[in-house]
């Protein structure tokens, strides 16, 4: 209990807490000075505290507005994935709808081009050689052509009526024969019917195709010999103008796949 | 762009006669095979009247620059000859028969003016500017459908007996010429495959045709088929076996061993030239012909071609089939006019009276398709027999698939069937000249439809084995950095003669360096045509390309620590090494160089 000790120690006491409130008044002063110096940084720091302000200000700017770019991406993606969407579907029916494209049906007309030149320039010939050697002709080539021309007409039909009409057998045999005069030996005779088979099968395959299938007879005499549309008849003379046809051309859906094969008079 | 953003897909069936491309949209109508639509280009320059095959030649300039190609690169050549105007202009026909690495190229490819069939660096420049010329071509087309170059995937056929080196080749040739050089882009397709591809997927099922128009059934398992695929220089016979557990996919295991040889019709047509011509014309006439009037000369071999395809057959039951009828070709006048008097003669009276033309009795005609047909019929023969040797017995016959342009030939057809009929069923599809093209649109829209090859040889590379003490020889022995005693030049099989080899099964093989500062290793790839072959110096074996992986990435480790495992990918169209670096972690593709050899 401090009253009951020794009185004679007070003034010592209170001298030591006068000298310990003299340094408790010189740290409040050194405090009071931290304290200004920190106020004075404070002070100084408040424009860059503004300006921390502003950026954050500018940071949600500028999420917002990469938050609106990215909705517009999405939506420009949107729209151009549904436009490819579009634009890949008008280029299908695009190339759907292109008459000129070949597709795999049209095809066959190809085969039926190169058959039907075989018919010309191989079975013809072939059928109407022993009319030819019965009679005998001055010009063979000239009269060969004349007969096959007459062939041609009986299986595809007159240029008038589209040039494929059903061929005329009957007629086929009259000409390959002449009206009986002519016999045919058993090769030939077998001949005879391919030839008119043959030209039967082309007929319907060239009607059941789907496809608009004509015969070209239509040059006009003394028309110059195209070479992009006709073909010379086997021994004709080149540099001459058409004298008649011989064979049909044959187109399809518009296409010239077969030339129209001409014969051109001989020179003297 | 990746190939599966691909909206197009294109082929391109790069033929020794003719060449063909057909594209299609790939659409969710499409995906289906059965409905799906092709187009095929038909109006080719210069070609009248149009069709689906372009000639495979080009007229060039000695300074490299292309004239005009197919159709119209003969007329153009032709025209040069008659006027006097061929000085510095270059002609090739037939020539994709000089890509195919070894063997005799026979008779083809068929040159005029200063290029030399013999001169294969030539020839490739000149097939890099044809495919440069049909690429244009068939872009143009699709572009004209508002579609972009980088949406098209594109398939260029290539033959079975072509070998690996051989495709590198045209790869090589067609990016050159313009084609993507991303191999997801620019595939290569079989020619046989695409055409069993075509017969598989197009024809009609066995109750709505004739049977022998039937469909090819490659998704029933243990089906097999050998397509015969003949085309102009070449004939191809691939054996298949169907797998039924493919699910939607097709399964199919090549069996057997693709052969063929030099069979194709070019070689009938040049049978025509040296029999029938010569014969007739005499051999001196014939040489004046050939060296003054080629143009003339290739007009004759088209008629025949042409004749060929469509000779009547006598087929009455029990008997031997027959040619029927005569064939007929008209003779050139400028021919006609180098020819002796008594030759004219002769000709006009054999003709009946009909001047400028030549008539071959049918026995004639059966001769010269003979030249050829024998030895494709031998050659199937042999592809039967070899199935019946290696392959287990199957309960049903192969079914023979007869493709390419001569199969359009009744002759070939019909002695097909006299040889094989009884026992095969043979299939030969409505156009088998446009099976292969068509085929290859279908592999270009889905090309995970096969899934397993058969290896033709046994393949691998240079490697280092532990030193078998009385078995190498010493001359073979060799230290490592760590003192192991071992044989170098040994054979490292990776995939065996007659192994299946699925088509994405990758055949790892792990290879050490023999070095601790070795930064690279030159890996030496090697066939043989034996099952095990033990040194890659032997008799059999051939280095076929070469390929360097980098190592640099583990240079000083200690050699165990530096393996490197190499991916070998048999099974696809071309063969593929990838190397997988356990030290990285990194899968890299490395190229096969096929011309250091």
């Amino acid at each position: 209990m401090l009253f009951n000790r020794d009185k004679g120690k007070r003034p010592q006491e209170v001298s030591i807490r006068l000298d310990g409130l003299d340094t408790l008044e010189s740290r409040i002063r050194k405090l009071e000075a931290a304290a200004d110096d920190q106020r004075a940084a404070l002070a100084a720091l408040d424009p860059l505290g503004d300006r921390l302000i502003e950026l954050r200000m500018r940071q949600e700017r500028a999420e917002e507005r990469a938050r609106t770019l990215e909705t517009a991406v999405a939506d420009t993606r949107r729209v151009l994935d549904e436009q490819s969407e579009v634009l890949d579907l008008v280029r299908v029916t695009q190339v759907a709808e292109r008459d000129d494209l070949t597709r795999e049906d049209f095809l066959v007309h190809y085969e039926l081009a190169q058959r039907l030149r075989a018919l010309y320039t191989q079975r013809m010939p072939d059928l109407i050689q022993p009319r030819l050697t019965a009679e005998r002709p001055r010009d063979v080539v000239r009269r060969q052509a004349q007969l096959i021309s007459r062939l041609c007409v009986v299986l595809f039909g007159p240029d008038e009526q589209g040039g494929l009409g059903e061929p005329d057998l009957a007629e086929l045999a009259r000409i390959a024969t002449d009206a009986g005069v002519v016999g045919l030996d058993a090769r030939h005779q077998r001949l005879l019917e391919r030839v008119g088979t043959e030209a039967a099968h082309l007929f319907r395959a060239m009607t059941g195709s789907g496809h608009a299938g004509h015969f070209d007879f239509a040059v006009e005499p003394g028309t110059p010999v195209d070479s992009e549309e006709h073909a010379l008849w086997p021994s004709c003379e080149a540099g001459r103008p058409v004298a008649f046809v011989v064979c049909p051309g044959y187109r399809a859906a518009g296409r010239r796949l077969l030339e129209t094969f001409v014969y051109t008079e001989a020179t003297g | 762009m990746g190939s599966d953003e691909a909206k197009v897909v294109a082929a391109v069936d790069f033929g020794t006669h003719g060449t063909g491309f057909a594209w299609t949209v790939r659409t969710p109508l499409n995906d289906d095979p059965l409905t799906r639509r092709i187009q095929f280009f038909t109006r080719f320059p210069g070609r009248q009247p149009d069709s689906p095959k372009n000639l495979t030649a080009i007229l060039v300039t000695d300074d490299g620059d292309t004239v005009a190609w197919g159709h119209e690169a003969r007329a153009r050549w032709v025209e040069a000859l008659a006027k006097g105007e061929a000085e510095g202009l270059g002609y090739a026909y037939a020539f994709k028969t000089a890509l195919k690495s070894g063997g005799s190229m026979a008779d083809l490819p068929i040159t005029g003016g200063f290029v030399d069939r013999a001169d294969r660096g030539l020839i490739r420049e000149l097939v890099t500017a044809y495919l440069k010329e049909i690429r244009e071509l068939a872009t143009a087309e699709i572009k004209r459908m508002t579609y972009t170059e980088r949406e098209v995937r594109w398939c260029i056929t290539v033959p079975a007996i072509w070998d690996d080196e051989d495709k590198a080749v045209l790869r090589r040739l067609a990016v050159d010429a313009g084609f993507p050089g991303d191999p997801e882009r620019l595939l290569l397709a079989i020619e046989p495959e695409a055409a069993a591809l075509y017969c598989h997927l197009r024809m009609p099922d066995a109750g709505s045709g004739p049977h022998r128009r039937a469909r090819l059934p490659l998704h029933l398992d243990g089906f097999r088929s050998v397509v015969v695929d003949c085309g102009g220089g070449t004939v191809d016979i691939t054996a298949y076996e169907s797998h039924g557990d493919a699910g939607p996919s097709i399964a199919l295991r090549e069996i057997g061993i693709a052969t063929g040889g030099w069979l194709g019709s070019e070689h009938v047509n040049q049978a025509f030239l040296d029999k029938t011509l010569g014969d007739r014309f005499g051999p001196a006439a014939l040489k004046r012909i050939e060296r003054d009037h080629p143009g003339e000369l290739l007009e004759l071999s088209e008629q025949w071609e042409r004749a060929k395809a469509t000779v009547e057959l006598d087929r009455e039951a029990d008997a031997v089939a027959a040619v029927l009828d005569p064939v007929r070709i008209e003779v050139p006048v400028t021919v006609w006019d180098l020819l002796d008097e008594q030759v004219r003669v002769r000709l006009t009276h054999d003709a009946a009276g009909l001047p400028r033309q030549i008539v071959l009795p049918p026995e004639e005609v059966e001769g010269l398709l003979d030249e050829r047909v024998d030895g494709i019929l031998d050659k199937v023969a042999e592809q039967l027999a070899a199935i019946g040797r290696t392959s287990a017995a199957s309960a049903e016959p192969e079914t023979l698939v007869l493709v390419g342009g001569f199969a359009r030939s009744p002759w070939l057809r019909e002695r097909m069937r006299a040889r094989f009929g009884e026992r095969h069923r043979i299939l030969v599809p409505p156009d088998p000249a446009l099976a292969v093209l068509e085929g290859a649109v279908h592999f270009a829209y889905r090309p995970d439809v096969f899934v397993s090859r058969q290896a033709k040889y046994t393949y691998g590379f240079e490697t280092a084995k532990p030193f078998e003490e009385g078995v190498d020889s010493t001359m073979r022995m060799y230290r490592d950095d760590e003192g192991d005693l071992l044989c170098v030049g040994r054979f490292g099989v990776a995939v065996q003669r007659m192994d299946s080899v699925r088509v994405n099964d990758a055949h790892p093989f792990r290879i050490v360096p023999v070095r601790e500062d070795q930064d690279e290793l030159d890996v030496r790839l090697y066939r043989s045509a034996k099952a095990d072959p033990r040194y890659v110096d032997e008799d059999g074996s051939e280095e076929i390309g070469r390929l360097t992986v980098d190592l640099s990435g583990t240079v000083g480790r200690p050699l165990r620590e530096r393996p490197i495992m190499l991916l070998f990918y048999f099974g696809a169209t071309e063969l593929r090494v990838e190397v997988f670096d356990p030290a990285t972690g990194e899968t890299s593709q490395v190229s096969v160089d096929f011309d250091r050899v």
